[in-house]
């Protein structure tokens, strides 16, 4: 039995020196088996910050609420207006138009699914916002959301949430969107026809995106000026672009970094970019599979990648990215991309100009899986030889092959409530709602603060009214919906910061 | 006499016309005098570092008139080039012809500056679309919202010019001019190579 393992072991080390030889001391043609090598240790240690064990980001109660039921025919947002910390609003299957603003810590709100009936929340093509959040601990279930004009589910500064098994179809710009929250899930939830990003997790920490089917819209999952964030487990087909992890330019946070992108099907993304022309998703070509643009540490493994045209991966730097300036403070090279093993077939079939010139300069022809463009140091990747690359020749070898050791990012214990100074309101609004749409220095969805600082200079009054009652100005840019659910001082607060913000 | 009458109708009316002459006409006049540095289709001339005029909103054209004559602009004495403008606007004190000139300026052909100037054009889309966009439009045809001008068509070398005058406090200083203000503040927020390829940018559009 032994003698027969090591004459085994002999001839695998015999083939494997015999190719070894063969390709002239190139090591390229090893078969790394995921399953056998060193696991990466993850972005950072989370057991630092905190220890313990559990599963929901969201606070367990120690005590139950009141529980409020919404039928069909009433109204949701009275509710939670009526609503303490600790309740849970029910929302039986019914249509419902409104937009509901939770400003509590705690709130559950979760909708019945009666045989398949869930609650609607409809917004007729005339709402900007199904719901919007701003409490800590808030959960959001169960609920089907169509038609509105701005975001299904937008999260403002609120810590330990959940997002899931929802239904939200042709939601105008965002879909689910968490904006500058700590700890938080996003899991099975579909989200289709959005214009912009239908999952996009901005500006936050510790975060999964898990089971989530995402289809029909420009960008499928998007972590933005994110960090410690994991995307798994997701099936991403028919957007423009399926995952992309990225760092946009001119936003108050500047990194993203530790992202693991693993098990997702991401195939056919071929949709033509229906993005507001010269944002920077709308440079985002068809047929992107996933999209590093600048974040660092980010790994890509166990991913089916199928069908992309243009391309499986691409990794570039902000210089070579359209539609996106340079921020002085955020650094623009993709550093540290780690490829691991992933099923990639038929990518790149009907690839970019610019693409082909590249791949003439390394003497390679045929359809791209993986392109990288710009500067990228300390990157690496494994069984290199099984894809169609531009830009990785000279990457090195992973030291790892898999993640197995790390489940989730999502803490242990979930993060103190963020608590507001009064001093900090117009700060706090500015980060978690007006930078989601706008940059100090670049187009997004809306017109950069820069520009917004010229136009109203020394009269913050006149902002304030805007952003309470805004009318539509530019042809080329979606209009920008009332943000009348803050009070008047808070208005004035963020505008106030809006006109003095540097950077 | 029915044919007598209907005679005299129509002389007195031919004798009105020639007595005073169309809307256009008038304006035609006007532009005369304008024509020697802008050309005679609006076309502008650089050699002479006057801009084009064809294609421009007429509001906008109108306040830049009422500025030069308030001295709202050319108020510095740098700005020789707006110096120019200054007594002739002056002259337009009848709104009337003001508007019968803006009127006849109105049916002049825009003209392309395609070429005239080099660049990079991603960069200067991006720049763009990051600076001058929002206000002048995704494609530099200006936005009566913001009193943005028009940019397309115009000389790059005019272009370059008022930004570099907006730098420096040449134009866009008077408190009263709101819209050159808020130009002097996204002037001073560009640099010389964004700008360059933001100009080149803007010459590529129709």
């Amino acid at each position: 039995m032994k003698t027969k393992l090591l004459s085994v072991a002999l001839i695998a080390a015999a083939f494997s020196g015999g190719i070894f030889l063969g390709k002239g001391g190139s090591n390229d043609n090893f078969v790394i088996n995921n399953g056998g090598g060193a696991s990466y240790a993850g972005g950072y240690d989370k057991n630092a910050e905190q220890q313990n064990s559990g599963n929901s980001p969201v606070s367990a109660r120690t005590v139950e609420g009141k529980t409020h039921v919404v039928k069909d025919g009433s109204s949701i947002m009275e509710a939670v207006k009526l609503a303490e910390p600790g309740d849970t609003i029910q929302v039986m299957p019914g249509t419902y138009h409104e937009t509901v603003y939770i400003d509590k810590d705690d709130i559950h709100l979760i909708g019945v699914i009666v045989e398949g009936k869930r609650a609607v929340l409809d917004g007729q093509g005339k709402l900007n916002d199904a719901i919007l959040y701003s409490g800590n601990n808030v959960i959001v279930k169960n609920l089907k959301i169509t038609r509105y004009k701005g975001n299904g589910i937008m999260g403002q500064a609120g810590n330990n949430f959940e997002i899931s098994n929802n239904i939200i179809v042709d939601t105008g710009v965002y879909g689910i969107f968490p904006q500058l929250g700590k700890n938080g899930l996003v899991e099975y939830n579909i989200v289709s026809g959005i214009s912009d990003a239908a999952i996009y997790i901005g500006m936050s920490d510790n975060i999964q995106v898990a089971h989530n089917e995402v289809f029909d819209s420009v960008a499928g999952i998007e972590i933005e000026n994110s960090r410690h964030a994991i995307v798994e487990n997701n099936m991403v087909y028919n957007n423009t672009g399926g995952v992309l992890a990225f760092i946009t330019p001119g936003l108050p946070i500047k990194t993203t970094f530790d992202v693991i992108i693993r098990n997702n099907f991401i195939t056919n993304n071929n949709t033509p970019n229906f993005g507001a022309p010269g944002s920077t998703v709308a440079g985002i070509p068809a047929g992107t599979g996933i999209l590093v643009m600048a974040a660092d540490e980010v790994i890509i493994e166990d991913n089916i990648i199928t069908g992309n045209k243009t391309a499986g991966i691409v990794i570039t730097d902000h210089e070579n990215a359209p539609n996106v300036t340079i921020d002085p403070e955020s650094d623009t090279k993709p550093d540290k991309v780690m490829i691991l093993n992933n099923l990639m077939d038929n990518n790149g079939y009907d690839t970019l100009d610019e693409v082909k010139a590249l791949m003439l300069s390394e003497f390679k022809q045929g359809k791209p899986d993986i392109i990288r463009v710009g500067g990228s140091r300390d990157s690496c990747i494994i069984n290199r030889h099984q894809y169609v690359t531009v830009g990785v020749d000279n990457w090195k070898e992973c030291e790892f092959t898999n993640t197995d050791s790390i489940d989730t990012y999502i803490l242990d214990e979930p993060v103190p409530a963020r608590v507001i100074d009064p001093s900090e309101k117009g700060k706090i609004a500015y980060l978690g709602i007006c930078a989601g749409c706008h940059t100090y220095t670049g187009r997004m969805i809306g017109p950069p603060v820069q520009i917004i600082q010229a136009l109203y200079m020394d009269n913050p009054e006149g902002l304030a009214e805007f952003i309470a009652n805004p009318t539509k100005k530019r042809d080329d840019y979606p209009e920008m919906p009332p943000q009348n659910y803050l009070d008047a001082e808070t208005r004035l607060a963020v505008a106030k910061y809006m006109l003095h913000v540097k950077k | 006499m029915k044919q007598i009458f209907w005679g005299k109708l129509i002389l007195s009316s031919l004798i009105m016309m020639l007595h005073f002459p169309s809307f256009a006409d008038q304006g035609k006049t006007t532009y005369q005098t304008c024509s020697a540095c802008h050309g005679e289709q609006g076309q502008g001339n650089s050699a002479l570092n006057a801009p084009s005029l064809a294609g421009q909103f007429d509001w906008y054209l109108q306040t830049q008139i009422e500025h030069f004559a308030s001295d709202l602009r050319a108020n510095d004495p740098r700005d020789t080039h707006g110096k120019m403008m200054v007594p002739f606007a002056k002259q337009l004190s009848d709104p009337e012809q003001t508007k019968q000139l803006l009127s006849y300026i109105n049916s002049f052909e825009a003209v392309s500056v395609k070429g005239t100037i080099k660049g990079d054009l991603k960069n200067g889309s991006r720049y763009y679309q990051a600076k001058c966009g929002a206000c002048h439009g995704g494609e530099a045809q200006g936005n009566p919202t913001f009193k943005a001008p028009k940019l397309a068509g115009q000389d790059p070398q005019y272009l370059l010019r008022q930004i570099a005058n907006y730098q420096q406090g040449i134009r866009g200083t008077h408190q009263d001019d709101k819209y050159g203000r808020q130009m002097a503040m996204m002037a001073n927020a560009v640099s010389d190579k964004e700008l360059q390829d933001i100009v080149f940018f803007i010459s590529e559009q129709q």
